[in-house]
């Protein structure tokens, strides 16, 4: 059931580009999925949470790794997180 | 068209500039009376006797001994206190979405000391405060609120027991201001050689300053209050029809201060953006920060952290200018989530 359709590390970024890239990536899977993602910005806890929440996804857990968290989040049916964004943004 | 340039929607940051820190001529002698008069004055705002006040270096020592000095037991404080209020904690009281405390469990620890800000300096979230403190003292502990940031806008509150401003927050200088009742158990928490903890133990020309500027911050909300809530509600339902902003507070918080997060973008950018547009803006985000840590205000209420930018409106604000920064916020998003 949670075993992760698509793994991401965004170690190294600094905010907002790790939520951008579970924006982006998100896409790849389909609804009912899901993502795993990995950051050491300490920005991303909340950020996740609060991501999940304005785009209608489901924040299932997140655990402390080595240099940071681990996310796990389901994709919900919604509209293109990243929708008004440019393209290739 | 070109923003009206310098306007100052950033709050916190009033210095005084002084004539009296050097120079060739000597500063006017001061009359007792004045000092007294001013403080005389800053109790009345506050509703209490000038013999309960005491006078600082600046807001942060204001917070830090106004709670350290309540007697020696659990401190529970909520989590969007300052840093300064925070660190003395041994319980941290969480609150809801909007930034109200939620419920407090006093069975768990009845006699603790209390320490919940009035209205928050960052998302303008107004506490209940005298029912706050009715409930702590049925329980046997005391309550510290920081007033700093409803002190000339609202009525201030009763019940409380001590009381710490910053003088910057309504316009004043760098000062610090104690109200501590007398009925209040409180005793100086710095090392000292004598229990006496003296009511002035800064320059007494910054109470002068900060009384005055009281009095006009006070008189300036009450012409522009209505003025600034109707800007808040506008801006509130705009970010509302722009994709992906999350607000902080909610509207029944305090109107000069409104705090929002724009998805995708980054903070120190919009900061930066809203400068070109004549508008000096704060963030709580991350990349704003020395430590690289959001602010612990919007990770404790859930709001997004990145993108942010806060605003402190000036009560003397033109209607020109506010309305210049509604219509540049969809470009200047749109800018800096393309950049």
């Amino acid at each position: 059931m949670s075993t992760p359709a698509l793994e991401i590390d965004t170690t190294g970024l600094r905010c907002p580009l790790p939520v951008l890239a579970l924006a982006r990536r998100i896409l790849e899977i389909k609804v009912g999925e899901i993502i795993a993602m990995t950051s050491d910005d300490p920005a991303s806890g909340p950020d996740v949470h609060a991501w999940a929440r304005m785009t209608g996804h489901t924040f299932i857990s997140e655990e402390p790794i080595a240099n940071g968290k681990r996310f796990l989040l389901r994709k919900e049916a919604t509209e293109d997180p990243t929708k008004g964004l440019p393209e290739g943004f | 068209m070109n923003g009206p340039s310098g306007r100052r929607l950033a709050g916190a940051v009033a210095g005084s500039p002084g004539g009296f820190a050097g120079g060739s001529q000597p500063p006017e002698p001061l009359r007792l009376e004045e000092v007294a008069e001013a403080s005389a004055l800053i109790a009345t705002h506050l509703g209490i006797p000038a013999d309960q006040l005491y006078f600082v270096g600046d807001g942060r020592l204001a917070h830090t001994l106004a709670f350290a000095g309540l007697p020696a037991s659990p401190r529970a404080v909520s989590s969007i206190e300052r840093a300064e209020i925070l660190a003395q904690a041994t319980l941290t009281l969480p609150v809801s979405p909007s930034g109200h405390l939620l419920p407090l469990d006093l069975t768990r620890d009845p006699a603790s000391n209390f320490s919940v800000g009035w209205v928050n300096g960052e998302i303008g979230t107004i506490q209940e405060i005298s029912a706050l403190a009715e409930e702590i003292h049925e329980g046997g502990g005391y309550l510290h609120s920081d007033l700093s940031f409803g002190l000339g806008s609202l009525p201030v509150p009763t019940g409380w027991d001590v009381a710490s401003i910053d003088a910057r927050a309504f316009g004043g200088p760098t000062l610090g201001i104690m109200a501590i009742k007398s009925r209040t158990r409180w005793s100086n928490p710095l090392p000292t050689l004598s229990p006496q903890f003296d009511h002035i133990q800064a320059d007494e020309r910054l109470i002068i300053e900060a009384a005055s500027a009281l009095a006009g911050y006070t008189e300036k909300a009450k012409e522009n209050s209505a003025r600034i809530e109707h800007f808040n509600t506008t801006l509130r339902s705009r970010c509302a029809q722009l994709a992906h902003i999350d607000v902080a507070g909610d509207s029944t918080g305090i109107p000069h201060i409104i705090t929002f997060s724009v998805l995708y973008a980054q903070g120190e950018e919009l900061v930066r953006a809203f400068a070109v547009e004549g508008f000096h803006v704060a963030s709580g985000s991350a990349c704003m920060s020395a430590n690289l840590e959001p602010s612990h205000v919007l990770s404790a209420t859930g709001k997004l952290t990145h993108g942010n930018v806060r605003l402190t409106i000036p009560y003397d604000e033109p209607d020109t200018s506010l309305n210049h920064f509604l219509e540049v916020l969809p470009q200047v998003i749109e800018g800096v989530r393309q950049s």
